[in-house]
């Protein structure tokens, strides 16, 4: 298990400097001229250039670059002038971060419902109707669902606020909007997984026992099942962050993934940048807590290191 | 392996039921290409404490008979007429949960692949202990000491060890030891083992037979053995039920059996295999030319017509009767048919000849 | 010790002549992988329908834009807003643009974009997985160390950052694509050529004198041709998902040139006044993302030889 998790975290290591420097150098290909939207005369421009070190060789550059990171200093904005990413990121990623745990939560749970009734309803209605959901979620984009909701139940039949955050009916909306892919997804995995499952000879052994039907379903079956649904919670976490982008913009939820989308319109590099820094590191650590989260689970992973 | 007799089949108190009477059990399963028939009418009953093998090469319906027993196959696809009798009460019958009551408790089923018949993701002394809880009130303690008993009882070195690892853990030969006190841990009247050792190395195969010969005759359990491996049988078995698509062809006490086979499929299965002492058959080893039936639309009279070298033209129409050719000793072929030995001569008494 | 049994006709009784090569013949007709798929596929209504409502989507892609008079970027100041009705099917956008020219334009574009990063995923990805499954050890090594770290990235974040840096427009869209979205197909095709290697067909082969290229071509390939198909049809209304995305969050086409993601996009800033703006690009996203998805699915089950 230690072994298993030194590896997991050294490939995590490595990803998060792979992500650090396509960024860094990403920022010195961008096309055109950070300042070149201003009219600067050539000595501010020397000063705005000694002030984000553009002056200096790219090697100094590269491990300043670094240095910052590894400090937690993500450097400036462009367009917000004086406003360093910290704060912002600061200010608004409570906001993404509770609407992400909440999408997680539902979906997850959600999901993993709807694919187990599914499964244990083979051939019945009940089925059709949970593949038909799950095949209508994977198929509409976030931001479509988004907007549809937001016209439908806030705007037409105003049972739920039309946008920002500022109670729990404020949540309902963007957290459904945000979870219905995921939530699709998981069900669909779930159900593939508990059929693959019914069909193990385990399953057949549990039944020769005389166990009741509920016992092998919630001791054989989902337990076994479960295992494909952790392995793609990574995944999902990425799916959710990049459907905040969408899901914050329509809402008018002010998190992160609202400041990602305007530093896209607005061209504001450094922003956009930093904030992927920040995302991919916070995912990668995702899928770092996730891996070690299915070692456990799965004894298979879990005691492989400790084998004579 | 201890070479291991068999005696005689325990004798049954006249008058009462048998353990386990099948009759004219089908079972059909329905897929998109048409009906599959893979048990046509079988027949067979057992005494306490007997072990009966059931013995036909792979697809004649053997082991989809041992899992209709336990009522194990699922339906649909499948569909499941006639009569399992189990103690006098009629197991098609009953309820899912009166039979759950009965799997596990009054009969334990071992499964022919240990790798995948045991959960992956929980101990293994844990899956005995939920066969034995779910059947008694225990507690967590008592149970596991009684699971521990179990497990030195088939056998399994360091018991206390093995309780609280994981299948992965365990070897092939150690897994079937589990599936083995599982079945066992509720102390059955039954067991039907479903080719329990097709799935090991030739060497942990004699000594898991031991195991449940021993086990057999010290609990006084009948087993219902399944395979398709006559050598087992001939250890293993007090009388033997040759199946051949979906139809017991022939049945006999072991000896008589391998002595007199009485069926001419059976007089191919032995000339099909190397011959142990005292057999009737010698020479070289020869096959059984063409392939069974195809279950889709099997054919209407004698299932091994096709393939039989004295195949008649009523064999192809009518399937043929259960004829007694000894005591205990049942076969389903027209060429014991009084008309046919007038006519051809008693061909089951000529010497197998291989081909 | 014969039972007393009924008597027959002597005639009954007489020796029948086998016919040998009857004997081993083959009862059923075999059908082989593909027709057996194909077989299957055609029963399956709801694919054949998911395929017919792809196939209009083509269709009108192709002869859409030609069946009305307008252009899909003039502007006309005097009819701006219109809803659906006669002379523009779809109505007009916010500069006066017939919506039916758009929607179709945008259809060429999104379904390009979505086929073809589609396919060169899948072909980089059925590459790269087929040669480290195949070849193992060291090579084998390098790519799953690669793919392990590009695959902690999210796509997503690539594509956007590939996206800020390169110019806007068709053909990058399908390089950010492209980019890491091969992984996903390379990880799925190494885990069944790594399977397949070790199974005994292909020890057989091999040990019967097969060169590699024929053992790929005849024993991988058609053991992995399914689920390279199957992958395919899965990653095409991802694309499009991807493609509607970036378009959506001002990253992808840009006007006056359409796309699906795009026309949402303008939609849901004007929706409150005039849904169908909205409406119209969403369902075309949504419902060929739909039959895509359900089609996928269908081909899926039909390629899978143990469902029959």
């Amino acid at each position: 298990m230690t072994r298993y998790i030194l590896q997991r975290l050294a490939i995590s290591l490595v990803t998060i400097w792979v992500l650090v420097t396509v960024v860094f150098v990403l920022v010195r290909c961008l096309p055109g001229d950070p300042f070149a939207s201003e009219k600067l005369t050539p000595e501010i421009r020397a000063n705005m250039e000694r002030y984000y070190g553009f002056d200096q060789p790219l090697s100094v550059q590269y491990a300043k670059y670094l240095k910052n990171l590894l400090r937690g200093d993500l450097g400036m904005s462009l367009k917000y002038q004086n406003m360093p990413i910290n704060q912002i990121i600061q200010n608004s990623f409570p906001y993404s971060a509770d609407l992400g745990i909440r999408t997680i939560l539902f979906a997850t749970f959600t999901g993993i419902f709807l694919g187990v009734v599914a499964a244990l309803n083979r051939g019945r209605p009940l089925e059709y109707l949970c593949i038909f959901v799950a095949v209508v979620g994977i198929s509409l984009p976030d931001f479509i669902t988004g907007s549809l909701l937001q016209y439908l139940l806030g705007q037409k039949l105003r049972l739920f606020p039309v946008a920002l955050w500022k109670g729990f009916s404020y949540t309902v909306l963007p957290t459904f909007a945000l979870s219905f892919y995921t939530l699709a997804m998981v069900s669909r995995i779930m159900r593939t997984s508990m059929l693959d499952v019914t069909g193990q000879d385990y399953i057949r052994t549990a039944r020769a026992k005389g166990l009741s039907p509920f016992k092998i379903v919630w001791r054989h079956q989902i337990r076994n099942a479960i295992l494909p649904v952790v392995t793609i919670l990574g995944p999902i976490t990425a799916a959710i962050l990049t459907g905040t982008f969408v899901i914050e913009s329509i809402y008018a939820i002010p998190g992160m993934g609202k400041f990602y989308v305007l530093g896209v319109q607005n061209l504001d590099y450094t922003m956009i940048l930093s904030l992927t820094v920040f995302y991919g590191v916070f995912l990668i650590a995702a899928n770092f807590v996730v891996d070690i989260l299915y070692g456990f689970i799965d004894p298979r992973i879990r005691l492989a290191g400790n084998k004579r | 392996m201890k070479a291991m007799a068999p005696g005689n089949a325990p004798d049954r108190v006249p008058g009462s039921p048998p353990l386990l009477e099948v009759r004219d059990l089908r079972v059909n399963f329905a897929t998109y290409g048409g009906t599959v028939q893979a048990v046509r009418g079988l027949s067979f009953s057992m005494e306490a404490g007997e072990c009966l093998a059931l013995v036909g090469e792979s697809g004649c319906g053997k082991s989809v008979t041992a899992q209709s027993l336990l009522r194990l196959v699922p339906h649909p696809p499948a569909t499941t007429t006639g009569s399992v009798r189990f103690d006098g009460r009629e197991l098609l019958d009953l309820s899912e949960r009166e039979m759950n009551r009965l799997r596990g408790a009054a009969f334990g089923m071992v499964f022919q692949d240990p790798m995948t018949s045991l959960n992956p993701t929980m101990p293994v002394g844990r899956q005995i202990e939920e066969a034995l809880r779910e059947h008694e009130r225990l507690s967590r303690s008592a149970a596991r000491e009684r699971v521990l008993d179990m497990l030195r009882l088939v056998g399994m070195p360091e018991p206390e060890r093995r309780y609280g690892q994981y299948p992965h853990e365990c070897s092939g030969g150690m897994r079937q030891r589990v599936l083995i006190a599982m079945a066992l841990v509720c102390g059955p009247r039954l067991i039907v083992a479903d080719e329990p050792t097709t799935a090991l190395d030739v060497t942990i195969q004699a000594q898991i037979l031991d195991i449940l010969k021993n086990l057999q005759s010290r609990l006084g359990t009948a087993l219902l053995l399944i395979t398709h491996d006559l050598g087992v049988v001939a250890h293993m078995a007090h009388r033997i039920a040759v199946v051949y698509a979906g139809r017991i062809v022939e049945t006999a006490p072991v000896r008589e059996l391998f002595a007199r086979p009485s069926h001419p499929y059976t007089r191919r299965l032995l000339c099909s295999r190397p011959s142990l002492d005292g057999e009737a058959a010698r020479g070289p080893l020869c096959a059984i030319k063409g392939t069974p039936p195809d279950l889709f639309a099997p054919p209407p009279g004698c299932g091994f017509a096709p393939r039989c070298d004295y195949a008649m033209a009523l064999c192809g129409t009518t399937p043929p009767p259960a004829l007694g050719v000894g005591t205990g000793h049942r076969s389903s072929c027209w060429l014991l048919h009084p008309q046919a030995r007038e006519r051809y001569g008693d061909l089951m008494r000529a010497p197998l000849e291989r081909r | 010790m014969t039972e007393p049994t009924t008597s027959f006709d002597d005639a009954l009784f007489s020796r029948v002549e086998r016919d040998a090569s009857a004997l081993e013949a083959i009862h059923r007709p075999s059908l082989t992988y593909w027709q057996d798929a194909w077989y299957k596929i055609k029963k399956n209504r709801v694919a054949m329908l998911s395929l017919g409502i792809i196939a209009l989507c083509v269709l009108m892609a192709a002869v859409g834009p030609s069946m009305t008079p307008f252009d899909y970027t003039a502007t006309d100041a005097t009819h701006i807003d219109e809803p659906p009705g006669g002379t523009h099917w779809f109505g007009t956008d916010s500069l006066g643009r017939d919506l039916w020219a758009r929607v179709w334009m945008g259809a060429r574009v999104s379904l390009l974009i979505g086929f073809l990063a589609a396919v060169i995923n899948s072909c980089i990805g059925a590459c790269v997985g087929g040669i480290a499954g195949y070849l193992g050890g060291r090579v084998d090594m390098f790519f799953m160390r690669l793919i392990d770290v590009l695959y902690a990235i999210p796509y997503m974040i690539v594509a956007i950052l590939a996206m800020v840096v390169l110019d806007t427009g068709m053909h990058t869209l399908v390089i950010a694509l492209v980019l890491v979205g091969w992984i996903k197909s390379a990880r799925l095709v190494r885990g069944q050529v790594l399977q397949l290697k070790h199974q005994e067909f292909v020890l057989a082969a091999r040990k019967l004198g097969a060169s590699d290229a024929r053992i790929i071509y005849r024993h991988l390939l058609p053991n992995t041709l399914g689920l390279i198909i199957t992958d395919l049809t899965m990653a095409v209304p991802y694309a499009i998902f991807a493609e509607a995305f970036l378009s959506y969050i001002g990253l992808g086409i840009q006007p006056p040139e359409a796309s699906w993601g795009l026309l949402a996009r303008y939609g849901a800033q004007n929706f409150r006044v005039c849904p169908y703006q909205l409406f119209i690009p969403a369902a075309c996203i949504s419902l060929t993302m739909l039959s895509l998805n359900l089609f996928g699915d269908g081909l899926r089950d039909a390629l899978d030889p143990r469902v029959r």
